[in-house]
């Protein structure tokens, strides 16, 4: 037999200092890869219209809701900025999960420190199996902390530039993360959220993942709100249960904007685009404006209404009027 | 001996079946082919060949089959 | 839990080999154990029951025929010689009686919980076409874990020991662990117990040899399983599923992606789970040997899917041709057929339970069926016509051992194989037909320069991805055909070298591979069967 390097006896703390070494330049290079393979823009990062938020001044923000396409599709920053003088941003990423939250929100919390952060409760039910739902967990864990994982794909778009490694963040959402849909389509199924005791519960995955996020807003001093933006196919009593239960327990306030929602009315007619999935922004504006009134009464943010720095949220705050009021509904 | 060339000789015309010796290793014998000469034999010198019997061994060259052959006529 | 989730590679390997080498040298096969059965529970839940059944069942009987046999071979001596043969008669029915049980009870779970489904649909057709009116219903049933790899493999244990390959394993946890051992329970290789559980069960010493080879086992497995075939997936998807929108170029360019997805996925697998055992110190039978440079079918099926291959041939073929009914059947037809008929006959008939055995098992419909008599038809008639087929080629003076001859060998049978894809692929049998035919009527060479194929789901830099994954297969493939070890190749490199190559494949898994936003996960095929 030929006398191979891997045949020779190393002996055992060599071979461990050479391990050591190898799982360290592993991780060197991961972290390179990270920083240059990711998208120099930030119209390119996150999902929906996320990224946008990193071209914000830092720490300009009063709050952020995180969520999935229900909070993207059913919440109008806008509207709380005109009627309350609250600058805030949704953050969402289609089928978010608790554990997408939770690296949503530690990514938001590197450039801004919102004073109260909304979570979309539909983010809490998943709707996978054990096993998928720990890989996808795992493989959200991985992405946040090194982000070649998630735009690896970007290695398509590689430029010399990339290498220089520095980032263009100026890319500004008009929005600031709303995905303003003008599309009607009612819903015209039955009444939801009939009474019953039934709880359904969190799986213990996504429990453990919004422990973290109540903790992490408990140690930053950010006021969490729980909120279940209105959607009859994605939500229902047994799940406002849980979450009720939950927030009980944890001294956290629970809004659930499906309960009342005549109440700021809001009309199954006209509210929703794909017949009671997500809402449209005529939905939004009523849901934004009663969540509103809901965070200027009970948390006494002072905002930043009249302040010049702010200036482009009204003129941002006249083009989505302008938008929402012209602009010919479509299904 | 002779009989069993014979048989050699008729599955595949053209091979020196008294002169090479590793008939599996060079792919000259494929496991079908083996399978026809294994009908072949039974029925020829009256044997029973187990599964277990066919291994490259046995089968590699024309003395290992008649060593084979001999061995099972001897058992009956 | 798949072969290439991270849960598996990072979590559950990495736990169980650390695991595995802290707790001492004789309890270590507890810990490949529990791990197996911690893995199947996990994928199948309480279907788990089904495999401990399998395992009961071959341990018992294996224990009940070893008592046979010894007992046959304590009191053969004192038998008289008159009636020496009725008691070995009696013996070995009695064996048989045995093992009939022992199959009975394996092939019974498989067919119950694979197949009733199958039957029910036949029988259903069958009262429909002679006006009766029964009526069976068909029931949705989950298939445990690799119930198709797992039997076959409690089969193979019980005739070997049957056979007296083997004495019957007195210590049921050998059996369980060869039987659940978690890298070859869901798509094989099948191993044989004779090779496997002595392996399984004896501690293994840490060696840092077997674990680095191990592990560039698994990252080639996921190079050509994450880069290669999830790419391919896409185009493939896409054709099938739409079989009456594509003809020409674009059928034959879904055939060529769906041969390269299965090869790359199938053996990229085989990589992962034998690096998975190597890292234990364990070696798991070789499935694949490049099969693509095959000259004959016959040849293809040697080099591809090895194991099952063999199974088939130890088990069916071989039981079947030199059961002595079937020798008395061949017997028959020699006597009849004087010419060259006479001799394949008797090979070509069992040939044909092989191959319906080997369709079946690959999925409960008429497709499987008729994918596997495709093979067999191919065979059977190489086999009849090759006395023909030699005459003609000494009279032609064609020498069959020449580069031309070779290499348009190696393409008939690369063609044959794809059109047995194209079967094993389409939907149903009569769209696989449809999708040949419009092959040629549909024949257009201008899809290449107009853009329609970035239209499949493929831009051009997967394309290029999957250029050069091919060139890199190719290359290893050429290689290993001259019997270079490339791990042990890399292993005298020096150290500078040997990591630029590890990163280099790692990263390229990373950054090249089609996972991620875009992309659906994509089961292993045969983690199905």
């Amino acid at each position: 037999m030929r006398d191979t390097k891997a045949n020779r006896s190393d002996s055992g703390i060599v071979v461990f200092v050479r391990f050591v070494f190898f799982v360290l330049t592993f991780f060197i290079l991961l972290s390179l890869a990270s920083r240059i393979i990711v998208p120099k823009s930030n119209r390119d990062l996150l999902y929906f219209n996320a990224g946008g938020i990193f071209s914000l001044p830092k720490n300009s923000l009063d709050y952020v809701v995180i969520g999935n396409s229900n909070a993207v599709e059913g919440f109008s920053p806008l509207d709380i900025w005109n009627g309350f003088g609250y600058a805030g941003y949704t953050c969402g990423e289609p089928w978010q999960n608790t554990a997408g939250s939770y690296y949503m929100l530690r990514t938001i919390l590197k450039t801004q420190s919102p004073k109260v952060v909304i979570l979309d409760t539909d983010t809490l039910y998943e709707r996978k199996s054990t096993f998928s739902s720990l890989e996808n967990d795992f493989s959200i864990a991985v992405q946040h902390y090194y982000s070649v994982f998630r735009y690896h794909n970007y290695w398509k778009k590689l430029g010399f530039s990339d290498f220089l490694m520095k980032e263009n963040y100026t890319w500004h959402h008009v929005d600031y993360g709303h995905a303003v849909l003008t599309k009607i389509n009612a819903y015209n199924g039955s009444k939801y959220m009939a009474s019953t005791d039934r709880v359904q519960k969190m799986t213990p995955q996504m429990e453990y993942y919004l422990d973290k996020i109540t903790n992490l807003c408990r140690d930053r001093g950010i006021t969490l709100v729980l909120v279940s933006i209105p959607s009859p196919t994605y939500w229902s009593m047994a799940q406002h249960n849980a979450v009720a239960k939950y927030a009980e327990d944890h001294g956290l306030n629970y809004l659930d904007l499906n309960l009342n929602y005549q109440d700021y009315g809001l009309n199954w007619a006209t509210d929703t685009r794909d017949r009671g999935e997500h809402l449209n922004c005529y939905g939004a504006r009523k849901v934004s404006l009663y969540l509103g009134k809901y965070i200027s009464e009970n948390y006494r943010l002072s905002g930043h209404a009249g302040d010049p720095a702010y200036d482009v949220w009204n003129k941002d705050y006249a083009s989505y009027f302008k938008y929402i009021s012209t602009a010919a509904p479509t299904n | 001996m002779d009989k069993l060339l014979e048989i050699l000789q008729d599955l595949k015309p053209g091979v020196d079946f008294a002169l090479e010796d590793d008939l599996i290793e060079d792919g000259i014998l494929s496991s079908l082919e083996i399978m026809t000469l294994v009908v072949e034999l039974c029925s020829e010198f009256g044997i029973e060949i187990s599964p277990l019997d066919i291994v490259p061994e046995n089968f590699k060259s024309a003395r290992a089959m008649h060593a084979l052959i001999t061995r099972l006529r001897d058992e009956d | 839990m798949a072969y290439n989730s991270y849960l598996y590679i990072v979590v559950f390997l990495g736990l169980t080999l650390l695991l595995y080498y802290a707790v001492p040298k004789r309890f270590r096969w507890i810990i490949l154990l529990l791990a197996s059965w911690v893995f199947y529970y996990l994928s199948s839940g309480n279907l788990i029951i089904y495999l401990l059944i399998s395992t009961a069942s071959v341990y018992i009987c294996g224990l009940w025929l070893g008592r046979i046999i010894e007992s046959y071979e304590n009191a053969k001596a004192s038998v008289p010689r008159e009636e020496r043969k009725a008691f070995s008669d009696r013996t070995a029915r009695r064996k048989k009686l045995v093992v009939f049980l022992a199959l009975l009870v394996n092939f019974g779970l498989l067919a119950f919980l694979k197949y009733s489904n199958f039957f029910a649909d036949n029988a259903n057709t069958i009262s429909k076409l002679l006006n009766l009116n029964v009526l069976i219903r068909s029931r949705r049933i989950t298939l445990p874990l690799g119930i198709s790899f797992y039997t076959l493999m409690a089969a193979s244990y019980i005739i070997d020991v049957y056979r007296g390959k083997c004495r019957a394993d007195k210590n049921p946890a050998r059996i369980a662990l060869f039987l659940s051992f978690f890298p070859h329970i869901v798509e094989g290789p099948f191993g044989r117990y004779d090779h496997l559980a002595g392996q399984l069960y004896e501690g293994h010493p840490f060696s840092y040899r077997e674990l680095t080879f191990g592990a560039q086992l698994i990252i080639w497995g996921l190079f050509k399983k994450i880069v290669i075939a999830d790419r391919v997936n896409i185009v493939v998807k896409n054709i099938f599923a739409n079989p009456q929108a594509y003809s020409g170029l674009f059928v034959i360019l879904g055939v060529l992606f769906f041969t390269l997805q299965i090869y790359a996925e199938f053996s990229g697998a085989m990589d992962i789970v034998t690096g998975s055992a190597q890292m234990f110190g364990i070696s798991l039978a070789k499935n694949f040997e490049r099969p693509f440079f095959s000259r004959s079918v016959a040849e293809f099926w040697r080099r591809w899917h090895m194991t099952l291959g063999a199974w088939l041939r130890d088990y069916i073929l071989y039981s079947v041709s030199l059961s002595k009914w079937f020798m008395k059947l061949s017997k028959f037809i020699k006597s009849r057929l004087r010419s060259g008929a006479g001799k394949t006959l008797p090979t070509i008939i069992p040939l044909f339970l092989v191959w319906l055995f080997c369709g079946l098992w690959h999925g409960a419909s008429w497709k499987y069926v008729l994918y596997g008599m495709y093979y067999y038809a191919i065979m059977a008639a190489g086999m009849l016509f090759e006395p023909l087929f030699s005459r003609l080629c000494s009279a032609l003076r064609i020498n069959r051992e020449g580069r031309l001859f070779r290499a348009l060998q190696l393409v008939r049978t690369f063609i044959l194989v794809n059109i047995g894809m194209l079967i094993f692929r389409a939907p149903q049998t009569g769209t696989a037909f449809s999708m040949l035919r419009s092959v040629f009527t549909g024949f257009n060479l201008g899809v290449l320069t107009n853009g329609a194929l970035l239209k499949l789901g493929m831009d051009i830099h997967d394309y290029y991805v999957i250029a050069v994954g091919c060139v890199i297969m190719l290359v290893v493939s050429l290689l290993q055909e001259k019997g270079v070890s490339l791990r042990e190749r890399i292993a005298e490199k020096n150290i500078a070298v040997r990591w630029c190559i590890y990163f280099a494949a790692i990263f390229a898994v990373i950054i090249f591979g089609a996972y991620g936003a875009g992309y659906n996960p994509v089961d292993f095929i045969y983690a199905q069967f």
